[in-house]
């Protein structure tokens, strides 16, 4: 395997779609596309299959659900970043994502020549959030006032300031030139935080399984 | 003896002729003796076969007293007195020859003619009567000025009657008072002891100050007699249940068998005609056992009332050793000249029965208190219903929001979005007319700001633009447009819901995109920063530009202009679009804080 060289796979039931971004990632050079899939049931055994280091997913798929694929490619191994295709980038289905474990998202109505950009950007760390995201993020993670409530994985002051800045719309360079650090430090933070996201999901649904007695004691 | 007052002279004598017989005395029957002389019964029942009597007899010069006001004083009798002034009787505290008078506890001050005396020697008898039963004794006689026989005779007369009849009726309607009170309150057996520690030590003192037994005169000696021990145990028991003290039940038990034991004791010990020293030491026994009792509880628990209590018994039990010394056949001592025990009785059940209302005055505070206490407790708990009832209403109105919103969401993405996207990469794979492709972006971006204004950001104006700038920033970095973010921190607007935040959104999204098409700018400075108008609180949206601005003419037909308008007004705010000085176009809004009044 080459440094700073990235195997993907793709799961998108839009053909014109599909075959944009195909075309995309097979133009780069520092990229390769070793898989695809259309539905859902194809694209488990390709997760399953593994042999990627990106998944790009697409949510809405004909025969169910992308964030079901997410958490097994999120389950299965750390080294992976998934991103998901959105149409909008609307919180809801971005938030479902990234407690799924999705570290990323690319708009379909952007020119997807430019999603391996986006490839590029996540492989080195860096995550893209929005201020509506980011103040949302910043309402469930926020210090809980009583420590029963208090979170498998805080936030640091740090991460909560770099939220806030982002909330109130400051870009990644000038939230990074207000905190004096690197614009690519903010997108660390960034990623960071949805990890964070992620683990406290997964604690949340762990609490609730064994307040259930699911999972015994 | 002579004394001399202030107000007159007295004579004290502190000796006397003494007879027990019966009939006239002759010369030969007189004895001299010491006065006062309380104890003669063992003599006189010896001597004399029904009643027993007495008579003593003092000699005095008549030419002292000549011309004066004058008096006989003369106490501590038993029982029945005929005071006679050379054989002339002049005073007798009983008609006929009624046994049940008590004269034992009575000062008589008997004032005198001078026409009975004569010159030279004169005498005073005074001949005492009582029944077999009782005591016999003469006390003291004096002669002498009225006025200091008086005075004498009315501070004897206030501290030995007046004074423990009125205290004692008192305790009698007290007691009958916490009697009625204990009938409605069963459970506080202190005022039941109470209450009868009022009814013994009553009947205990009555013959402090009758003069007659109100009962037969041997039914009325024993009962006074016995029910000092009984009044000292219920008294104690009154403490012990007072004080709540552990086992008080058998204490109280012990105390009253203790009493029954001590009746019968002296029962035995009249018959055996033995004196009842015995049974009096043995009260002050019981009395020191429980005032152990209660030193030990004092001193365990360090309670201030114990320790109180702890006091007051002991000074009873003393007072109660000086009224034993002047009992007739011990007399140790006269003391203060007179007795204490009624006023004890009294001074017991009144200290018991302000402690008790003291008690009583503070449950009812507390009662009280705890009402305030859990009116405020209702109030908060009402008051914290009501909050969760108002949270869980809006609870279900967000969640029916979020529900419609999501709905409305799918059917964007599964429909109209999905089909627009698709149908944007074809255009753009097969070269379709820019002009195709622009409105098929403008399309999806409408859509992306109709999404975005459902977002629930609780009216944070500054993230809803902030997520606009978020959007729009390609646009602007591929038109060559450096936007300039200029921010503060807003308190959000609470009246901003989805329907006003596409309202603003579009109105922002517009005079963005006449910047993009018209303006020709180099940069933007977009802010956003609180601004009170007319003293009303609000926020200063702007979006100024270094472009090219814009003409009257361009101004009065731009529809997207009016729409700006229309919006602005909707949303209830101040629009202003106007050209700087140094070139370029300023589009303000300002919107209220509050939107009522």
């Amino acid at each position: 395997m080459r440094p700073g060289f990235s195997k993907v796979a793709v799961v998108e039931d839009d053909p014109p779609v599909m075959a944009a971004i195909c075309a995309a990632i097979e133009k780069a050079e520092d990229m390769d596309l070793v898989n695809s899939a259309t539905n859902l049931t194809t694209g488990k055994k390709l997760v399953l299959g593994g042999g990627f280091d990106i998944l790009v997913c697409d949510l809405g798929l004909p025969d169910g659900d992308g964030t079901t694929l997410i958490q097994i490619a999120s389950e299965q191994s750390q080294e992976i970043d998934i991103m998901v295709l959105t149409m909008f980038a609307d919180h809801q289905k971005v938030l479902q994502a990234i407690r799924a474990g999705a570290r990323g998202y690319l708009l379909k109505d952007q020119p997807l020549e430019n999603c391996v950009d986006a490839i590029r950007e996540i492989r080195s760390g860096g995550s893209p959030i929005s201020p509506i995201i980011a103040r949302l993020v910043l309402k469930q993670l926020q210090p809980a006032p009583f420590p029963q409530d208090k979170l498998a994985e805080p936030l640091s002051n740090r991460e909560l300031e770099t939220l806030n800045l982002l909330s109130r719309g400051f870009s990644y360079s000038e939230a990074a030139d207000i905190m004096h650090i690197s614009a690519h430090t903010v997108a660390t933070y960034v990623k960071h935080i949805y990890r964070k996201l992620e683990v406290n999901s997964r604690a949340e649904a762990v609490f609730e399984a064994s307040s259930r007695g699911i999972l015994g004691s | 003896m002579v004394q001399e007052t202030p107000s007159g002279q007295i004579v004290h004598f502190t000796e006397a002729d003494f007879s027990f017989s019966q009939n006239n005395p002759t010369l030969d029957d007189w004895e001299r003796r010491a006065l006062p002389a309380l104890w003669l019964s063992d003599e006189a029942r010896k001597l004399q076969s029904s009643h027993i009597s007495v008579s003593a007899k003092v000699d005095f010069d008549g030419e002292t007293l000549k011309d004066r006001t004058i008096a006989i004083f003369t106490e501590n009798n038993r029982e029945q007195v005929i005071v006679s002034v050379n054989d002339i009787p002049i005073f007798r505290n009983f008609v006929d020859n009624d046994h049940s008078v008590m004269g034992w506890n009575h000062p008589y001050l008997i004032p005198l003619s001078d026409k009975l005396l004569k010159e030279g020697d004169n005498f005073i008898t005074v001949e005492a009567r009582s029944s077999r039963d009782h005591a016999l004794g003469i006390g003291s006689i004096a002669i002498g000025d009225l006025e200091p026989l008086n005075a004498q005779f009315e501070r004897q007369y206030f501290f030995r009657i007046d004074a423990p009849k009125t205290i004692n009726w008192i305790m009698l309607l007290l007691s009958l008072f916490v009697f009625i009170m204990w009938l409605a309150r069963r459970q506080e057996l202190e005022l039941l002891w109470l209450s009868l520690t009022g009814l013994v030590w009553f009947v205990r003192n009555y013959h402090f100050f009758s003069l007659s037994a109100p009962i037969d005169l041997q039914l009325f000696q024993y009962v006074t007699y016995y029910s000092i021990y009984f009044a000292v145990a219920v008294t104690l028991a009154f403490c012990a249940e007072f004080l709540k003290l552990p086992q008080r039940k058998i204490i109280i038990v012990a105390m009253l068998s203790i009493g029954v034991l001590l009746s019968l004791s002296r029962l035995f010990l009249i018959f055996a005609n033995q004196t009842d020293m015995a049974s009096s030491l043995m009260t002050v026994i019981l009395f020191g056992s429980f005032l152990l009792i209660l030193a030990h509880h004092a001193v365990r628990n360090k309670s201030t009332p114990a320790w109180l209590l702890l006091l007051l018994l002991t000074a009873a039990a003393l007072t109660g050793i000086h009224d034993i010394g002047r009992i007739p056949n011990i007399n140790w001592w006269n003391g203060i000249g007179f007795h204490f025990q009624p006023y004890i009785g009294f001074l017991l059940f009144l200290i018991f029965m302000l402690s008790l209302a003291k008690r009583f005055l503070n449950a009812l505070s507390l009662v009280e208190e705890t009402n305030v206490y859990l009116e405020k407790r209702v109030t908060e708990a009402t008051d914290a219903l009501a909050a969760s009832q108002h949270a869980q209403r809006q609870m279900e109105v967000e969640r029916a929001l979020e529900t419609e919103r999501e709905r409305l969401m799918r059917e964007m993405h599964d429909g109209i979005g999905s089909n627009l996207v698709t149908a944007l990469a074809v255009a753009r794979q097969r070269n379709y007319p820019s002009a195709t492709i622009t409105t098929l972006q403008k399309a999806i971006s409408d859509l992306k700001i109709t999404v975005d204004s459902l977002a629930p950001i609780d009216g944070d104006v500054v993230t809803l633009i902030a997520n606009l700038r978020h959007r729009m920033e390609h646009e602007l970095q591929q038109a060559g447009i450096a936007s300039i973010w200029k921010v503060e921190e807003c308190e959000p607007l609470v009246w901003m819901d989805a329907g006003h935040s596409l309202h603003l959104l579009r109105l922002l999204q517009e005079a963005l995109s006449n910047i993009l098409q018209h303006a020709n700018a180099g940069s933007i400075i977009l802010s956003c920063h609180s601004q009170a108008r007319d003293s009303k609180e609000g926020i200063l949206i702007s979006i100024i530009d270094d472009g090219v601005g814009f003409t009257a003419q361009e101004k009065s037909t731009s529809k997207g202009l009016d729409f700006m308008y229309q919006r602005a007004a909707i949303l209830k705010g101040a629009l202003t679009i106007s050209n700087e000085k140094g070139g370029g176009t300023a589009v303000r809004l300002w919107l209220a804080q509050n939107r009522q009044g």
